[in-house]
């Protein structure tokens, strides 16, 4: 079956060639050989699975079609729109950012008649509610 | 430009590409058709099952198929056998981790069964019956390098069978030229033994 040059002469690496290590690959050979249909049949279908999947092209970056890459680059252009949605939605209610409040508060405190109105709370309650409401 | 001319110079580089890879198909084709019965029978002396072996030799031309067919094909044979060998080593971790499974389900704490490994079942001990069948299809030969440890089993058949080189069958195993040579020697030992007792 294999089509293998002679025996090497010079095998193994030292010493003569055991010439029964030629009778033991015949055997082998002839084992080989011996295997029945059903199992070549099964041989051939595996030798013809690998061999269509060595027509597909290699995989490559730079070989993707553009019906690759166009649906692709729609997926995440999509993906980057949803992630950023609510953002721009919520923008009008959004809540100031932490820094410029502490700003709005510092400005406040450094009013000295809104601190005189925030210490008379409790008179300003009181005139509301002893004042008689109009109408 | 003609159109004839024009047409031929837009042709002709698509069909230089498709018989390039219909000319790699063929060489792929020649090969694994070349090595296929023999991978075949070392799977079998190796896992002890012709379906295993065959499903092991399948999964190891997809895996030669997709990893090297770019390579030289000079250096097809080793990286085949590289692929098959490191195949039917997953094939054997497997069956082991099984074979530990199974064991502790039966109860660990019985001496019978103290040892999982022990009890995987041995692919080249078949069985009384098996054994007696074997040698009326089976010569003894085969029968004799199938006993062989595995390495040396391995780098026997790779080397004698194969006919791969020394440098090739360790590339193939992944070990060193040494170590290829001292697992052959002892190999041949074993054999010669086997034979003289036979005879």
């Amino acid at each position: 079956m294999s089509n293998k040059p002679p025996f090497d002469p010079q095998f193994p690496e030292r010493g003569p060639a055991p010439h029964w290590a030629e009778s033991v690959r015949r055997e082998l050979d002839g084992h080989a050989d011996a295997l029945d249909a059903a199992t070549r049949s099964r041989l051939n279908r595996a030798r013809q699975t690998a061999l269509t999947e060595a027509a597909r092209p290699r995989w490559s970056w730079s070989a993707r079609p553009l019906r690759v890459w166009l649906p692709a680059g729609a997926g995440a252009a999509l993906a980057l729109a949803l992630a950023l949605h609510p953002t721009m939605l919520d923008r009008g209610v959004q809540e100031p950012p932490t820094a410029t409040r502490a700003v709005e508060d510092l400005e406040l405190i450094q009013q000295p008649e809104s601190l005189e109105l925030f210490e008379d709370q409790e008179f300003y309650a009181w005139l509301d509610e002893s004042t008689p409401s109009p109408g | 430009m003609s159109t004839l001319a024009l047409t031929r110079r837009y042709a002709d580089p698509v069909t230089g590409t498709d018989q390039a890879a219909s000319a790699k198909t063929d060489t792929l084709d020649r090969f694994l058709r070349g090595v296929e019965r023999r991978a075949l029978r070392m799977a079998e002396l190796s896992v002890g099952d012709l379906d295993d072996a065959l499903e092991l030799v399948q999964e190891a031309m997809l895996g030669f198929v997709r990893r090297y067919r770019d390579k030289p094909e000079a250096e097809w044979p080793p990286l085949f056998y590289r692929v098959l060998e490191s195949r039917i080593t997953d094939h054997q971790r497997r069956r082991q981790v099984r074979g530990r499974v199974m064991g502790w389900l039966r109860g660990g704490s019985d001496p019978e069964w103290g040892d999982a490994l022990a009890q995987v079942p041995d692919p080249r001990e078949p069985g009384p019956a098996q054994r007696a069948a074997d040698q009326q299809t089976r010569s003894a030969l085969i029968a004799a390098v199938g006993r062989l440890p595995r390495r040396q089993r391995q780098v026997f058949l790779l080397r004698v069978w194969e006919g791969l080189d020394v440098a090739d069958t360790a590339r193939a195993l992944a070990v060193g030229e040494g170590s290829v040579k001292t697992h052959l020697s002892r190999a041949l030992a074993h054999l010669r033994e086997h034979l003289e007792q036979w005879q």
